[in-house]
């Protein structure tokens, strides 16, 4: 389980909702999984200078892309890159808790 | 959005999952305790003779705290506590047992002081703040969080032993810290949550458990001025309008005049869905007459970006996910529920994914040119889109697990968790 699996295993389990029912719940996160990805990517852009984001343009469309090495070359550029990605999580987080709560009831 | 009451709900939405466990999942860091002297026979007969011991609540919590036994501070612990401190008598007690020398002044305010400021603490806080600690606490603090932070962050010469030791470090870690924050403008409140939380936690985490996070000079600082897209509608008024911007200047503005009233105002007139509208319109007429640094651009797409999710949320369905005893449900209703919720989260994605094919296409140009080159490019970027996909999941969870970030393992899970919790219940507002 990887740092974002693990990310929005836990937010599920925080809002009472366990694995017992295997599919459904691989279903919700996986969801949780790519929402998280997909926004940590976009916060990530965001603070990418131009000629970082040409650098990711020009990944995307090599035959054998790198992208692991690419974020990490970035984010040795990008100060406190660690701290910002906790942060990061921090707001998706409360943004996530925001939308999901008012799905779940207990009984 | 609309709340889960008045929205229309699907009927009798039936549990996917037992789970009444939830307080109970915390993981927790070591703290470091003193190492006790065993208890001598003479300390034992002493021990024996108090009432505490003919209380089983207050043996266990006395017994926990001793031992280092006490690994959270939890619902069950904060009630025990509740009883100690509500009893004059048994708060005695504790005096007593301080002062024969079973505990001494050192140890317990290592100890209690761990506990508190260690993340058992932040999961108290964060249920204070969440509303439930109000209930676990309403003998002793008032009931809403700014009394609350005023009543800790007060000078009290008078607290002393348990209570004391744990209300010192709950002032110190937390609670001055958040009426600074709570004392700021809203400018301000960025920096200062990363001066005043992020930081001093940081540092007693260290203290704590041996971890250490390097952060150099200047990072927090930047951690306040983060978060661009989430807050683009806030971080706009910032900046300076020029002509062509000067639409989308008004519309933002009246996006956040109207903020509060957007349920009564049904006039029609919703300047959300105008912003929209002209994001389109620029897409469709490529640019033209809309000249936009990469910097308003940005913006530009972050806004409605943020509008379009508020708009989603309101609009979509509210299914509940009922969590509790009843397993015996039908279960095609509840993948329909379950359908639903991912189907809102996935709209929510592909957002996210082509606003930032968006700003990856405004750098395809040098910054400072016209806005015509994207908005075609955003006409023919579907092969684009779709590889974005695909690329940012590698890109994020490579990259993230490169860093080393992972290797902190609970650390910035708690951190995170904490962090959290200060971006809550509307006590910082600019990230």
């Amino acid at each position: 389980m990887d740092i974002i699996e693990e990310f929005s295993a836990e937010l599920l389990s925080d809002l009472g909702i366990g694995d017992s029912d295997g599919e459904q719940y691989k279903k919700l996160l996986n969801t949780i999984n790519d929402r998280v990805n997909a926004r940590l990517f976009l916060e990530i852009i965001s603070v990418l200078s131009p000629e970082q984001a040409m650098e990711v343009r020009e990944d995307m469309e090599k035959a054998e892309p790198n992208p692991e090495k690419l974020l990490f070359d970035i984010s040795q550029k990008i100060p406190n890159f660690q701290a910002m990605v906790v942060q990061l999580m921090a707001k998706i987080r409360v943004e996530l808790l925001e939308d999901l709560k008012p799905l779940i009831v207990k009984k | 959005m609309k709340k889960a009451a008045e929205a229309p709900q699907v009927e009798e939405p039936k549990a996917i999952e037992l789970s009444d466990s939830s307080k109970d999942k915390e993981e927790f860091l070591p703290v470091k305790v003193e190492e006790k002297k065993p208890l001598s026979p003479e300390e034992l007969d002493k021990l024996k003779n108090k009432e505490t011991l003919n209380n089983e609540n207050v043996r266990i919590l006395i017994e926990q705290l001793e031992t280092g036994s006490l690994q959270t501070f939890d619902q069950n612990s904060v009630e025990l506590l509740q009883k100690v401190l509500q009893d004059n008598n048994k708060k005695g007690i504790l005096s007593s047992i301080k002062e024969a020398g079973l505990w001494s002044v050192s140890a317990l305010g290592a100890k209690v002081a761990g506990v508190f400021a260690g993340w058992e603490l932040a999961g108290a806080a964060k249920e204070y703040i969440s509303g439930k600690m109000k209930t676990y606490l309403s003998g002793i603090w008032a009931v809403d969080p700014k009394s609350f932070l005023t009543e800790v962050a007060k000078p009290d010469a008078g607290a002393t032993g348990l209570f004391g030791a744990g209300k010192e470090a709950l002032k110190a870690y937390i609670a001055q810290p958040m009426q600074e924050l709570y004392n700021q403008t809203v400018s301000g409140t960025a920096n200062a949550l990363n001066e005043k939380i992020i930081r001093p936690l940081i540092d007693s985490i260290a203290s704590l458990t041996g971890y250490s996070v390097i952060v150099p000079a200047g990072a927090l600082g930047y951690l306040g001025g983060s978060m661009l897209i989430g807050g683009a509608v806030e971080m706009y008024r910032e900046k300076k309008k020029n002509k062509s911007f000067e639409r989308i200047d008004d519309l933002i503005t009246k996006i956040k005049e109207t903020k509060d009233k957007r349920d009564i105002d049904k006039d029609g007139f919703d300047p959300r869905l105008e912003l929209i509208a002209l994001h389109d319109e620029i897409v469709q007429t490529e640019g033209k007459n809309f000249k936009m640094s990469n910097e308003e651009w940005l913006m530009f797409v972050g806004a409605v970006r943020s509008v379009k999710i508020e708009l989603l949320r309101e609009k979509t369905l509210r299914p509940l996910i009922v969590v509790g005893d009843d397993l015996d449900q039908e279960l095609k209703r509840q993948q329909e529920i379950i359908e639903a919720i991912i189907g809102g989260q996935q709209e929510i994605i592909n957002l996210d994914l082509k606003t930032a094919a968006a700003i990856l296409a405004s750098f395809e140009t040098e910054i400072g040119k016209e806005v015509e080159p994207v908005a075609k490019y955003l006409k023919n970027s579907n092969n684009f889109f779709r590889k974005l996909g695909q690329y940012s999941k590698a890109f994020v969870r490579g990259g993230i697990n490169a860093t080393g970030l992972p290797t902190l393992g609970r650390l910035w899970k708690k951190i995170s968790k904490l962090a959290a919790t200060y971006s809550t219940g509307g006590l910082v507002h600019a990230i």
